[in-house]
């Protein structure tokens, strides 16, 4: 039997401290309309992409624009002990680290809209932390009138599961043409806005994007929509030698609907998109995705199916291209006591076999990864109501796999879980096993057998939870049996301690 | 896929849709939730008050730091799924992922793969860079895997670069992409790393044996005993080169069959090759991640 350990140790001094200041500007200026604020708000909110702002009201000889600016500033200072070298903990022995991150928003408001900034910086001297001194970890500024906003910087960017999600840096502009939203979206996908400025910063091609959205709605209940985007690598050629790709390119158009009826969602979506890498054809693909949802009382449901081709591209995190399945999921509220849930669904993983055309001798199976796959999960949620505070969590799933080729691929894990919690104190037992039989990876087939505990206790103080301490001892355990015959265990244990102090300053609100 | 079996999976999805709609039909009066104008159904649910960044204060002090809450409540989920991940507890990484993700299926089998594959795992995250809103939430970072392989309990590193997303849902964040690399998942798409040492050869050390180092670390492939790369050169050679498994995920070869040749044979699993010029290395990397389908990794060898 073969065992590996890692150790690390660190103590962690976390003083917070968040300052909040809202300073009364042009107190003078027209008088507050709360409904239009709230209008402005709401849109604001739909067209998403950022918490809808706060507008405060002044009252008395206050009111009109304001100007909130609220900063948080945190700063760890910690010593490490580890064990095992680089390869096993990124942690260097007898190290003591500064970490600080700085986070400030100013936001302005008035008859005008929203007006906001956001910046979030952190600086450490570990490297395990931040591979670089410095890393500017969110910037955006931005404006919202009554039916129209505009983002600048880090843009979270989600118009479709087909078409664009994800964040960009660059521009974000929305706004409202009668009942329709148009959105628009151009900016640069990239590992960080270091790496934008600096060449030896960039892990892979900066990725130059950008994107619309027009959404009608008809009636109440139904809108549908229409998106265009397109991206384009950098022709860079340091990233090709380090990485050894080829930059691409590549356009989708998508339509899409949604149409909700009380507790009833339904959503469907399809996509056509081109993709090219240079040096090689233009790859056409197709994908259409429809989900389902309602929630009852006590009862929900989901189901939907998905349909993306293999060299379906997007802007969208979301589409894993490759991917056919259909699901079905349920969980019901049988009791005050008893919650039960369910899911099952069968699926195909093109990206399992190989490319079509691929001109490589390829082994078979391609990979170890199942073509095809018929799956389920079951679980329970039980109060134990002779005592309080204590619930029993049972869960059991497993996947029927087939590889390329027609080998098995069989995967199965249950769960049992006993936690009681009451009075600041909490505590849990657990059990799991998991079973793997992959006839393409057969040297990792085996059974795990684990177990874990942990205790803890929170402080907090009572009047106005100003700060808290918290502390927490884990253990666990697990055993793997490979079907080889090697045995192996793992035990491990973890005793964390956690404390915080909050200060808020408000100053200056109104008159 | 056979064209009936499309059909009997598209009646089967369409049946259940038909089953909810009427079940929604009975339970719920119409326009009780009417839409608004040109928002994303579920808007309204999703655009939930700021997070409570300022413990204990009251629910203006803790609207008023939206951005800032959110982005610690994204970040502790995403946490929370590696402390999961990392203790192999399927059951609970379960509970953070969204139904509806595209892949779901996917992205669970690799789960249980590298719970399988590997012991004492640790992903550190670095350079992390979190960006909020109500409902979306985009977490950038760079990522290291450490483990011990379950076999032989050998050490070993992947290294990636992810953009997740996670949508707000009424009982916190959830999970519902994974885009770039993808940290917790063998099955999901990692970029491989394709390295060829030395990137010149000498005429005279092409001796049948040269010591060439050729790796492949591609942990969508971990536990595949080997993968095969294409060589071509530029005098008409197409050979096959298979590299053994060292670790999970990681593919190598120390010395390669080179030897000089004007009348190369195709096939014949020595790489002929001809003086001066250059040999091509290509890995076909089935999940590259990043939005690509299979991409070939490309190297090259001069021989001068």
């Amino acid at each position: 039997m073969a065992e590996g350990k890692t150790e690390a140790g660190r103590w962690s001094l976390v003083p917070a401290v968040l300052l909040a200041c809202g300073l009364p500007l042009a107190a003078q200026a027209a008088t507050y309309q709360r409904a239009a604020n709230e209008q402005v708000l709401q849109l604001w909110a739909q067209a998403s992409g950022m918490a809808a702002p706060e507008l405060v009201e002044g009252g008395g000889s206050s009111g009109g624009t304001r100007l909130e600016w609220k900063t948080g500033v945190s700063y760890d200072y910690y010593q490490n002990r580890s064990r095992g070298g680089f390869l096993l903990t990124p942690i260097r022995d007898e190290s003591a680290n500064n970490t600080a991150q700085l986070q400030t928003e100013a936001r302005a408001s008035g008859r005008g809209g929203v007006s906001w900034f956001t910046l979030g910086a952190s600086f450490s001297d570990d490297r395990a932390v931040l591979d670089h001194p410095t890393l500017v970890s969110n910037l955006q500024m931005g404006h919202a009138g009554e039916r129209y906003r505009v983002a600048l910087g880090d843009v979270p960017t989600g118009f479709s599961t087909l078409g664009t999600d994800i964040g960009l840096r660059g521009l974000l502009a929305e706004a409202y043409l009668g009942s329709a939203l148009l959105q628009a979206v151009a900016g640069v996908q990239a590992d960080s806005w270091e790496s934008i400025a600096r060449d030896e910063r960039r892990s892979r091609y900066q990725r130059n994007s950008y994107g619309f959205k027009l959404e009608q709605p008809f009636g109440e209940s139904f809108s549908a929509y229409l998106s265009t985007q397109a991206y384009a690598d950098d022709r860079d050629e340091d990233m090709r030698a380090l990485t050894g790709l080829a930059p691409a390119d590549g356009d989708v158009s998508t339509a899409g609907f949604n149409f909700r009826q009380g507790s009833f969602v339904l959503k469907g979506e399809a996509g056509s998109s081109r993709w090219k890498e240079k040096g090689l054809d233009r790859e056409r693909d197709h994908a259409w995705i429809l989900d389902a949802s309602w929630q009852g009382e006590r009862l929900g449901l989901q189901a939907g199916y998905h349909d993306l081709g293999l060299y379906y591209t997007s802007l969208s995190g979301a589409a894993l291209s490759g991917v056919s399945e259909t699901y079905a999921n349920a969980s019901w509220l049988a009791a005050d006591w008893l919650s039960l849930n369910a899911d099952v669904r069968h699926t195909e993983n093109e990206r399992a076999g190989p490319p079509p055309g691929a001109v490589l001798p390829l082994p078979l199976p391609y990979t170890p990864n199942a073509a095809k796959a018929d799956s389920w999960t079951l679980g329970a949620d039980i109060a134990i109501r002779a005592i309080e505070g204590m619930s029993l969590q049972l869960s059991h799933s497993g996947a029927d796999g087939e590889n390329d080729g027609g080998s098995r691929n069989d995967q199965q894990d249950s769960l049992a879980s006993l936690q009681f919690s009451r009075d600041g104190w909490s505590s849990g037992l657990g059990w799991q096993r998991s079973e793997v039989d992959n006839d393409a990876a057969a040297a990792m087939d085996s059974t795990i057998d684990g177990w874990h505990a942990f205790v803890g206790r929170e402080w907090v103080e009572a009047r106005s939870a100003s700060w808290s301490l918290g502390t927490t001892l884990t253990l666990a355990n697990q055993r793997q049996k490979l079907d080889g015959g090697a045995r192996n265990s793992s035990d491990s244990w973890q005793f964390a301690l956690n404390g915080q102090h909050v200060r808020a300053v408000v100053r200056g609100q109104g008159a | 896929m056979s064209s009936m079996t499309y059909i009997h999976r598209i009646a089967g999805t369409l049946a259940l849709l038909l089953a909810m709609a009427a079940a929604a039909g009975q339970g719920v009066p119409r326009d009780e939730y009417p839409l608004p104008p040109a928002a994303p159904i579920g808007l309204q649910e999703a655009a939930a008050p700021a997070a409570q960044a300022v413990p204990g204060g009251d629910a203006a002090d803790a609207a008023g730091v939206g951005g800032l809450g959110d982005m610690h409540e994204a970040r502790a989920a995403l946490d929370e799924l590696l402390r999961a991940y990392e203790a192999g507890n399927v059951a609970q990484f379960r509970q953070g992922l969204d139904p509806s993700m595209v892949g779901y299926q996917v992205f669970l089998e690799g789960v249980r793969r590298d719970v399988a594959a590997y012991r004492n795992l640790r992903i550190n995250l670095v350079d992390t860079q979190v960006t909020a809103g109500p409902d979306l939430a985009v977490i950038q970072t760079a990522w290291e895997k450490r483990f011990l392989s379950a076999a032989d309990f050998s050490p070993g590193i992947y290294t990636g670069r992810s953009t997740l997303l996670l949508h707000r849902e009424g009982r916190g964040w959830r999970l519902s992409a994974v885009a770039q690399d993808n940290p917790f998942s063998s099955a999901s798409g990692v970029l491989a790393r394709f390295t060829l040492l030395p990137a010149v050869l000498g005429m005279n050390s092409l001796n049948g044996n040269v010591p060439l180092r050729i790796e492949v670390v591609d942990p969508d492939m971990a536990g595949a005993p080997g993968v095969n790369i294409a060589v071509s050169t530029s005098n008409g050679d197409r050979e096959t080169l298979q590299l053994p498994a060292v670790a999970p995920g990681v593919f190598r070869i120390t010395t390669a069959p080179i030897v000089l040749s004007v009348a190369p044979v195709p096939g014949n699993q020595v790489v002929e090759t001809s003086w001066p010029s250059t040999i091509s290395f290509r890995y076909l990397d089935a999940n590259p991640g990043d939005n690509r389908p299979a991409s070939t990794l490309t190297r090259s060898l001069r021989v001068q």
